[in-house]
């Protein structure tokens, strides 16, 4: 036989619940913009009815059960989600780098100023027509020098730009490596105090819910895979070779050095990332995300993999090509006797300069920076007054910059043509990478919403159930207060 | 399925963003009457554009070219026939000579006359246009004819009637070129050495000679012999006459070709990197439209909550 109490230690179980129910949506819809917050569940379960463990002697029939018991307070979080999350998260953490780079890139070639190499590379060669229709004019003899000095100056400038884009990405690299450190640092905490937390059975749902964050923000840095042992320890490592970075003897940080040369060539500038082992990390032990990016893009010279020194590379070699054939040229014509150079007209004189050449270094010959009248625009060697009007081998030049079946070197436009069709073809395969990668994450961020978020109309309607059934637990303690007090109160006082 | 507050507001928001973006391209297109903004907008076409523009930029240099030709030509036409005119005065004056019976006073000034003409002729032959010699072959900054003592000289030939077949293929192999267009390497005009001639009777002598003839300092041939020779030299005048007409009608039709193919290339880049303004402006407000309904539908939406039925 239950006691004459045992209804009011019910009634207060169920109070007990609503309350703690009540809190619970009072703390889904004070979170119901906090980023990274994962929903939480009252988890209860009903009590058994005291002392019906054990023997079965001595117990009544129909026992009652003792209540409520509230179990915990779960988060509802899809696991799998997250996992889904965090490679779409790498992928587009690396592809929103390189379109970043490449959108840089594409400024550097579409020069919205009259500076587009296409128009300079123009009006160098329309001074070449002029040269070869007015040979004998020194005004029109500046005009090419300037020309060719403009045309210079932007390859230079093009060269340097994309240089500068490079730097900044080396720097980028060591600003990540940062970042990444720090999130190792701050999940190794995580994972400490949720052990600690988590220990007599509690749940550390906001410790999870800012590691979780933690996590998500680091795979958009770097691959990462993790796993969670049973005393809620998250295990990270990274890139496809599984190196570990955190895990339950603690924190294992990255570090960046200058150990590497950079594109032209000079010792320890650029850096190099170095895995808690102390080995130089490849792009395999990277896996992917923001770092990944940035060495790809800092690195790529080749069709398979296009970053900054491909096209470095690419207008290099269109530097070659222009001061290759004007030279070859040029040195076959003869100069205009002047006084600046000593009234003679010689061949074999260089247009631009031979050495070095790289859009880095293009600039003219000392020849022609010491005088105008050594542009050779003469086929023939000037004596006296005769031949001062000869341009032959200034339409030699334009024939041979220009013509389309020249087998040594190909057209001087089809190389430039070449660098921008790269340059549009690849910030538009990447832009549309970004695109896809935004669709993708969106797409696991509803369903991530879905399971996870907060819906107010949803907490409204827990809280009309939790406030009713409070009510009714709280009518129920009235009924059994009635109950007892009919029971204490006016017992055996019959015919008083 | 659950909707969450979250899943609504970042819905609409993304939405919102997703119109925006397209309204801003339009506007930009709009405003800068321009189809591919960046390289990556439309790979292909801006390709296809910077060729066009960089055809379109040489025609230019073209177009100067052509103009500085023609206006070459026209000199060169003109000084040719003031030639003419004068070889022809000289023939008349050849005839009229001959068929009187001149006394030596009116010889005399047939004679001056002549050396009149002589001296003018050797100055067309020395015709500047734009300060340069037209007709001095490569050489454009020194007098290319100049007359001593009875003899003429052209740039390196000192003496024209000595002159080689050599020597004068050398001097006039050199015609001043220019570029008209990719393919098109073009002789502007002629050379004074195939203008004058060489030998005995080239035009300076023939003047020469006649004169001579006049004053009585030579006796021999007879005055019906520079008659001929003057209407040869008129021929030959109007040969190269008709060769810079022939180069005049050339240089006109690559001009006309010039235009038509400028005409098209401004039209096929109209069509890669232009914009038809009428259909954009459509697709913008079709855009808009769409805008202010997810703005009106999503503010309708986003407001209400269980919330606001409750009591």
């Amino acid at each position: 036989m239950a006691t004459a109490f045992y209804g009011l230690h019910i009634a207060k179980t169920g109070l007990y619940a609503s309350q703690k129910g009540l809190e619970i949506v009072g703390n889904n819809i004070a979170n119901v913009n906090t980023e990274g917050y994962t929903r939480q569940q009252l988890n209860v379960s009903s009590l058994k009815p005291p002392g019906a463990s054990g023997t079965l002697l001595g117990i009544e029939k129909a026992m009652v059960g003792a209540g409520v018991r509230v179990e915990s307070i779960k988060q509802c979080r899809d696991k799998y989600l997250d996992i889904q999350y965090r490679q779409g998260n790498s992928d587009m953490g690396e592809w929103q780098i390189k379109a970043d780079s490449l959108f840089t890139v594409e400024d550097v070639f579409n020069d919205t100023s009259n500076a587009e190499l296409e128009d300079v590379l123009g009006l160098f060669f329309s001074s070449l027509e002029e040269l070869s229709k007015s040979p004998e004019g020194a005004e029109i003899r500046t005009l090419v020098r300037q020309h060719a000095i403009v045309l210079t100056e932007t390859m230079n400038n093009y060269s340097n730009r994309l240089e500068r884009l490079q730097n900044e990405l080396n720097d980028n690299i060591s600003v990540v490596v940062g970042q990444i450190n720090s999130l190792i640092t701050s999940i190794h905490d995580f994972n400490n105090q949720i052990l600690k937390y988590e220990r007599n059975g509690d749940n550390a749902n906001e410790l999870r819910d800012k590691r979780n964050t933690a996590l998500d923000n680091l795979s958009n840095l770097i691959g990462i895979s993790y796993s969670e042992n049973s005393a809620g320890v998250v295990t990270v490592t990274i890139g496809e070779n599984n190196v570990c970075v955190v895990d339950e003897s603690g924190e294992h940080s990255l570090s960046a050095e200058k150990i590497m040369p950079d594109y032209f060539g000079n010792s320890d500038s650029f850096y190099a990332v170095l895995l808690p082992t102390g080995a130089v990390a490849q792009i395999s032990d990277i896996g992917g995300g923001a770092l990944k990016g940035y060495f790809d893009m800092r690195d790529g010279d080749n069709l398979a993999n296009i970053g900054v020194p491909y096209f470095i590379k690419k207008l290099d070699d269109l530097t070659a090509a222009i001061v290759e054939t004007v030279n070859e040229v040029h040195n076959q014509g003869y100069t205009y006797p002047s006084s600046e150079n000593g009234e003679i007209s010689k061949n074999g004189v260089d247009f631009f300069n031979p050495e070095n050449i790289s859009a880095k270094t293009m600039s003219l010959s000392n020849e022609l920076i010491e005088s105008i009248f050594n542009i050779a625009a003469s086929s023939v060697e000037i004596t006296g007054d005769f031949h001062k009007g000869n341009g032959q081998n200034a339409l030699k030049m334009l024939d041979i910059l220009e013509k389309e079946d020249i087998a040594v070197i190909s057209n001087i436009h089809q190389h430039l043509k070449s660098i921008i069709s790269d340059i549009a073809v690849q910030t538009s395969y990447s832009n549309g990478r970004v695109d896809n990668e935004n669709i993708l994450l969106s797409s696991i961020s509803y369903k991530k919403s879905c399971v996870s978020g907060v819906s107010t109309d949803e907490e409204i309607t827990n809280m009309v159930m939790f406030q009713k059934a409070y009510s009714a637990s709280a009518r129920l303690i009235t009924a059994i207060d009635e109950q007892l007090d009919t029971l204490i109160n006016r017992m055996g006082i019959v015919g008083r | 399925m659950r909707v969450t507050d979250s899943m609504l507001t970042s819905g609409l928001m993304s939405n919102l963003y997703a119109n925006l973006k397209t309204m801003s391209k339009y506007q930009n297109q709009i405003i800068t009457e321009r189809k591919i903004l960046r390289l990556s907008d439309d790979p292909i076409g801006a390709v296809k554009a910077m060729q066009i523009d960089a055809i379109l930029n040489a025609n230019e240099q073209y177009d100067k070219n052509i103009s500085d030709a023609t206006a070459w030509l026209d000199q060169m036409n003109t000084a040719l026939m003031d030639m003419n005119e004068v070889v022809m005065r000289a023939k008349d004056l050849a005839v009229q000579a001959a068929s009187g019976t001149y006394s030596q006073e009116q010889r005399d000034s047939i004679s001056q006359e002549v050396k009149e003409l002589q001296s003018h002729f050797v100055n067309l032959a020395n015709t500047k246009f734009m300060g340069k010699y037209i007709f001095g072959g490569f050489n454009t900054t020194a007098t290319p004819f100049s007359v001593n003592d009875g003899k003429i000289s052209y740039n390196s030939i000192d003496d024209l009637s000595s002159a080689t077949k050599t020597e004068a293929a050398a001097e006039a192999n050199q015609i001043r070129q220019c570029r008209l267009s990719d393919s098109i390497t073009f002789d502007v005009g002629i050379n004074g050495v195939q203008i004058m001639g060489i030998g005995a009777d080239n035009i300076f002598n023939v003047f020469q000679s006649f004169n001579d003839f006049l004053t009585g300092d030579n006796t021999s041939g007879n005055l019906s012999e520079f008659t001929d020779k003057f209407s040869a030299a008129q021929d030959s005048i109007m040969t190269h006459l008709a060769d810079v007409g022939g180069k005049q009608i050339r240089v006109d039709l690559i001009t006309q070709q010039h235009q038509s193919a400028e005409l098209n290339l401004y039209d096929t880049l109209n069509k890669v990197a232009g914009i038809d303004k009428t259909e954009v402006i459509t697709q913008y407000e079709m855009t808009k439209n769409a805008y202010n309904a997810a703005l009106q539908v999503g503010a309708r939406i986003i407001q209400l909550s269980l919330v606001d039925f409750l009591r």
